[in-house]
Parts: C-alpha cells; structure tokens; sequence
C-alpha cells in the first residue's frame, strides 16, 4: 500500500497509508496542489500539530478510514450530541488538554468526522451543568462585575426552577 | 491548554451543539462565553416559543424584550405553541413584541388560542413580509380576520392557513382583493364556511391552485367554483414545514 511521511511539529517523521493521510481535506489538497506523488520520498511537514496529538489523529483516521464522507450541517436545526459512538467515546477519554488539541487538529488538518465528535464530547462536558460548574470544570474566571452578572441572569434565565 | 485558549472557529463549533435554552444559561459563565451565545443567537432564524416555558416566571415581560430584541430582527419563521387558557398580558407582549421587532418576519405560526381584533390589529405590520401565515384554531371572526387581511394594500401572501376556526361563514372573502400572489389556502374544519361566498375573491386570487376546504358544510354544493371557466384549484394543500429552535 502506498505510503506519505508526515513530520509533526517536534520532528517525528510518521510513515502513513496515503487513504488514510487522506482523510485530512488539509494533507488531500497539499499532495494535489503540490503534485506530490505517492512513493516520492518527501516528507509533509505539519507544523502546527505535536507527535502525540498527531499519533492520535492517525489512530482515529485509521480506525473510521472507511466512513462515508461527513455531510454539511443545517444550520436550521438542533443538532444532535447524543450519537456518538461507543469506539470514539472510548477513544475520547483523555485529559482535557489533550481533547483541545485534537479539536485545534482537526481543525487544522480539516478532518469533519474528528472535529464533528471532539466538539461534541465538550458540548456534553459543559450541557447540564450550572455556569458556576462549568467555571470550576474548565477553569474560567468570572469577569463579570456582580452589577453585569445580574443584569445577565435577569436577562438570560428562562425560568428560576429550572 | 485550557478551553478559552481555543480559537474563535473551535469555540463556535462547539456552542452549535447547544440549544436556545443552554446558550442563554451560557451567557452567565463569563464575558466570553456571553459573546459566543450572542453571536449563536443571532444566528437563529426559525424560533418556537412555547407559552408553558415563559408562564409563571416572574420576569417574562423583560426577558421576553430581550429575547425578541436580540433574534427578531434577522427571524424568518416564528411559531407560537399557545394555549386557549392563556394569560391575556402574556399573549399581548408576546404580540407586541412580534410586531415591534419581527420586522422581515417571513412565516408566522400561531395556533391554538384566540386571536381577536386586539391581537391581530397589532399584528397587521407584519403582513408588510409575511409569504406563509398560519392562525389555525384561534377563534377568528369574519369582521376581525376581515379587517386584518386588508389592512395592507398588497400582501406578499403565497400560503394562508386558517383551519379548525368554526366561526368563520367567508363573509371576510367578499372584500378581500389584495392577494394577487396567493397559492394556496387552507380552511380545513371551518364547518360554518361557505364556499359560496369565495366566488368574487376568486377572480382577484388569480394564482391560487390549491383549496383544502374538508369539513365545510357547502363543499358538495358548490364545488362548481373551484373549475369556473378552464380554471383548475386542487382540493388539499401542502403546506411548508420548517424546523424551529426551541425554548422550554
């Protein structure tokens, strides 16, 4: 099967499947654009993404290099958070730090599927939960004045028992 | 890394996944968290609004201020789950907020609770933009219904539905010249309704093509009208669906 190297930030050279390196629309359009051919021995630099991040994309493409392509969102509707499955959940228990890069990844790498499921695993962390939780959750500082914070709430809050 | 170090793009992708209700409990957490709802919110252009999520709280007249100041102007599609048991206060802000802020409203739906000429009268600006308006099951009048539709001078209406408004006889078609873009009309269960008086409202409804008239007494009768010289108006309509964001 034909190969591609890809060099994250920190130097690691990772030897890849072309399908596979594929699944990234970023890495797709740079070997077409840069007319790389499959067997040339040139290495892809990617420059924004470190060796672990990248081991786990590649891990996550390897594993859904079969999928059908994503289709776009309507932006009409609510969209579902619920429908993620039990091989990706697993694949998403890691430290929070390590799930922002992966959404910073696909993002950069334009891989959907990855930054379809990232997004949502955090929507999940943050659905449910009051703001004061979600401030301790993530670390986030109250900059609102208690004046603002009030005027906010009074405006905000659909209805105080729920 | 922390979540607030992710770029504008990540962030925005992440709060699609909420809805009407999650961004504005959001909007508390912090400045930023409050501009990422915003921007989400003004996004939202089809909105349902359920009476039963806003009656009994303390601030709905300000809350409801905010919340049509902030989508109303960019809102296509708005839909009102109402109740026939209503607070009369409730019902008037939420249709003076319609009419104030709703100003390039597109389709309107509100169902199941009266509307006389209080509400309708208010709401006649909206009909300036309205292409689809939906008042099925809420009480409407010959007079009231009447006076509202020819308010304006032309409508832009494609699609009227006023189904399961028993009281209506037609009497409010015998003046109404204004809807030259009409296609399709629903009077479904207006089981007073007499198709008779549709007859002059026809000659100026050149492009309507479609009648759903089920449960009206007269159909059998007068049926006759509806393929006056060569013309041909299919019983039954297709109405358009739209996906709404939701509160409550």
């Amino acid at each position: 099967m034909p190969t591609i190297k890809l060099q994250s930030s920190d130097g690691e050279v990772f030897d890849t499947d072309v399908q596979i390196a594929k699944c990234s629309g970023t890495i797709k359009t740079m070997l077409e654009d840069l007319g790389m051919d499959e067997g040339d021995d040139e290495v892809v630099p990617l420059p924004n993404v470190n060796s672990a991040i990248l081991r786990k994309v590649l891990q996550w493409a390897t594993f859904h290099k079969d999928d059908p392509i994503p289709v776009e969102d309507d932006d009409s509707k609510e969209k579902r958070t619920d429908d993620i499955s039990s091989w990706d959940a697993d694949f998403l228990k890691v430290d929070q730090g390590t799930l922002f890069e992966l959404i910073l990844a696909a993002n950069y790498l334009d891989i959907k599927g990855l930054l379809d499921v990232t997004c949502k695993t955090v929507a999940n962390m943050i659905k449910g939960k009051t703001p004061e939780e979600i401030r301790k959750t993530f670390n986030i500082k109250n900059d609102f004045t208690p004046a603002e914070e009030e005027q906010v709430r009074k405006e905000n809050e659909w209805c105080e028992e729920k | 890394m922390e979540l607030l170090d992710l770029d504008e793009d990540s962030l925005m992708e992440i709060f699609s996944y909420f809805s009407f209700d999650d961004l504005l409990m959001l909007s508390a957490v912090c400045g930023r968290f409050l501009q990422l709802c915003q921007r989400h919110l003004r996004k939202i252009r089809h909105f349902e609004l359920d009476y039963r999520a806003i009656a009994g709280c303390e601030n709905y007249e300000q809350r409801l201020g905010n919340i049509f100041r902030s989508l109303g102007p960019s809102m296509e599609a708005f839909r009102l789950s109402a109740g026939y048991i209503m607070d009369e206060k409730l019902k008037q802000t939420i249709v003076d907020n319609l009419s104030r802020y709703c100003t390039s409203l597109r389709h309107l739906t509100i169902n199941y609770t009266i509307l006389t000429e209080l509400h309708l009268r208010p709401l006649a600006v909206l009909l300036r933009t309205l292409v689809s308006l939906d008042l099925g099951r809420c009480d409407l009048t010959d007079a009231s219904l009447g006076e509202f539709l020819q308010s304006q001078s032309t409508l832009q209406l494609r699609t009227l539905a006023i189904p399961g408004n028993p009281h209506l006889s037609g009497a409010f078609f015998a003046n109404w010249t204004n809807c030259p873009v009409l296609e399709q009309l629903d009077l479904s269960y207006c089981y007073s309704l007499n198709v008779d008086m549709m007859e002059e409202f026809l000659e100026h409804a050149k492009r309507l093509a479609a009648v759903d008239a089920t449960g009206s007494l007269w159909l059998q009768r007068n049926k006759d009208i509806f393929h006056k010289e060569g013309r041909s108006i299919t019983m039954g309509t297709e109405l358009p669906e739209l996906t709404y964001f939701k509160s409550g």
